[in-house]
């Protein structure tokens, strides 16, 4: 997976996205999500997606039951919980197997973005750790004047509910301080750019993102 | 009061961030923590907040075993003041900041109301009461984090380098206020790396390197022996230089070299 460009990366999670958003077949839907998991697995990123893997599979769980609950077949309850999970795996193993450098390159000179909307993008992904980040220093100063987040399942929800107002407040700060960053170290629509990250595509990425096309499809197609 | 006995700390059971401390803390006292960056000054203070556990060894609180207990519960006995503001406010306005803690321990109205005021008027935030946190200047945001901690009447007051980025005017009334509330019986452990602080106001100074406790003492007698002081990454006190240069005993403040100069004919201007 590492010895693949960027661009070829993003089209791999563009492929198994559209392929799940496509086929309503379960099977089809599971070949998907263990192809996932297998990558995961070679690429030795079990550490840094396992646990976000998991959430996931939690959440397409709740995801299903919720769907069960309001009266949805079973075929579409799974198929709307396995299609949330393969596409977020897609993009997550996309993220943790390729740095956003490349892959903000990748979108300016592969797939022809203007910068600022690639940038946008992969800021967005920059933004997650952070956020979790915040998220986890006003729990600690909540927690350090006593606030326990116990009780009832319904009450420590409504307990999440108030970190999310400091979270904001600082996320907003914080753009505000990386933009003024950004603008201060020449940010703008100037096309004159030097990406130092490499996005040339060899052989063995075209002939990747051919197979896999072709792989995505006949799943598809025959499944 | 507080006691910490062969504690080790990793994040990753790998790597020791924290190696076989063990110390004491007694009541009343103003204790220092020193070290180089990265030595494990805040991982310290962390695992005595409960906002970290440790792998091994015990820390206990009047006695009480508090090694597995959470910040939260924590919370009624230590005040614990943020390095940077900015992580510790999170309310809208400076009041609810100052009464959370006190609501969350279960304070009576009444209590709460007497605790506000009495911590407003302390760290001299009465003026800002109805202003939200996020628009006060720096200093006056660390001064909130202190009256935060305070509300809570907790026995030990953690502050984690409080003296950063203050200008000259906000780092005296901090000390002060250190200095005040120890008077009135608070147990403060300060974490700094300016010396200044370090000789004039802790009675005990524990030098963190690696991880390990280098030095735990009177801080005098580290700075007597300036090899040593060097060797730890720190740096002798500007009092402790100039009685040195000028060949008095060692003054650990500009009023002891004052104090001193008054029995030597030959320095008087």
């Amino acid at each position: 997976m590492f010895s693949f460009a960027a661009f070829t990366k993003i089209v791999f999670a563009v492929c198994i996205s559209v392929a799940a958003l496509v086929t309503n077949n379960i099977n089809a839907l599971l070949l998907f999500f263990s192809l996932e998991l297998l990558v995961v697995l070679v690429s030795g990123k079990l550490d840094q997606g396992g646990k976000a893997i998991l959430l996931l599979v939690l959440f397409a769980a709740l995801l299903f039951a919720v769907q069960m609950f309001a009266g949805s077949s079973y075929t579409i309850a799974m198929v709307s919980a396995l299609r949330m999970l393969t596409m977020a795996v897609s993009i997550l193993l996309m993220l943790i197997t390729t740095k956003t450098q490349e892959i903000t390159a990748a979108l300016v000179k592969q797939c022809r973005l203007p910068y600022q909307y690639a940038f946008m993008v992969t800021a967005v992904f920059r933004f997650v750790p952070d956020l979790l980040e915040e998220s986890k220093s006003v729990r600690e100063a909540q927690a350090c004047r006593g606030y326990k987040n116990t009780g009832s399942p319904l009450k420590r929800i409504f307990g999440y509910m108030t970190i999310i107002k400091p979270m904001v407040f600082r996320a907003i700060m914080r753009s505000e301080n990386m933009a003024v960053s950004l603008e201060m170290r020449g940010f703008s629509e100037s096309k004159q750019r030097t990406f130092m990250a490499e996005t040339k595509l060899q052989l063995i990425d075209y002939l990747a993102i051919i197979a896999f096309i072709g792989f995505c499809s006949s799943i598809i197609q025959f499944i | 009061m507080l006691k910490l006995k062969d504690i080790d700390f990793s994040y990753d059971r790998k790597h020791k961030i924290l190696t076989d401390i063990s110390f004491a803390i007694r009541q009343g006292e103003i204790i220092a923590l020193a070290g180089r960056n990265g030595s494990g000054k805040t991982t310290l203070t962390r695992l005595i907040m409960g906002l970290l556990n440790a792998d091994t060894g015990s820390i206990k609180m009047n006695g009480q075993d508090v090694t597995k207990f959470r910040a939260a519960d924590m919370a009624k006995h230590i005040g614990y003041v943020f390095q940077n503001p900015d992580r510790q406010l999170f309310a809208s306005t400076v009041r609810e900041e100052i009464i959370y803690g006190p609501t969350q321990l279960g304070f009576s109205r009444k209590e709460i109301d007497l605790q506000l005021e009495a911590v407003l008027q302390a760290t001299d935030l009465v003026d800002f009461a109805e202003l939200s946190p996020q628009t006060l200047p720096r200093g006056i945001k660390q001064r909130l984090s202190i009256a935060s901690a305070l509300a809570v009447r907790p026995q030990l007051l953690i502050l984690d380098e409080p003296t950063t980025g203050q200008d000259c005017r906000e780092r005296t009334k901090l000390l002060r206020l250190m200095r005040k509330l120890n008077l009135e019986g608070m147990t403060v452990l300060i974490v700094t790396h300016d010396m200044d602080i370090i000789a004039e106001h802790a009675k005990t100074l524990i030098v963190l390197e690696n991880g390990k406790i280098k030095f735990n003492g009177v801080p005098k007698a580290l700075f007597a022996n300036e090899k040593k002081t060097v060797e730890l990454g720190l740096e002798l006190p500007e009092a402790v230089r100039i009685s040195r240069d000028l060949g008095l005993d060692l003054c650990m403040t500009p009023a002891n070299i004052y104090q001193k100069m008054q029995g030597r004919r030959d320095l008087h201007v």
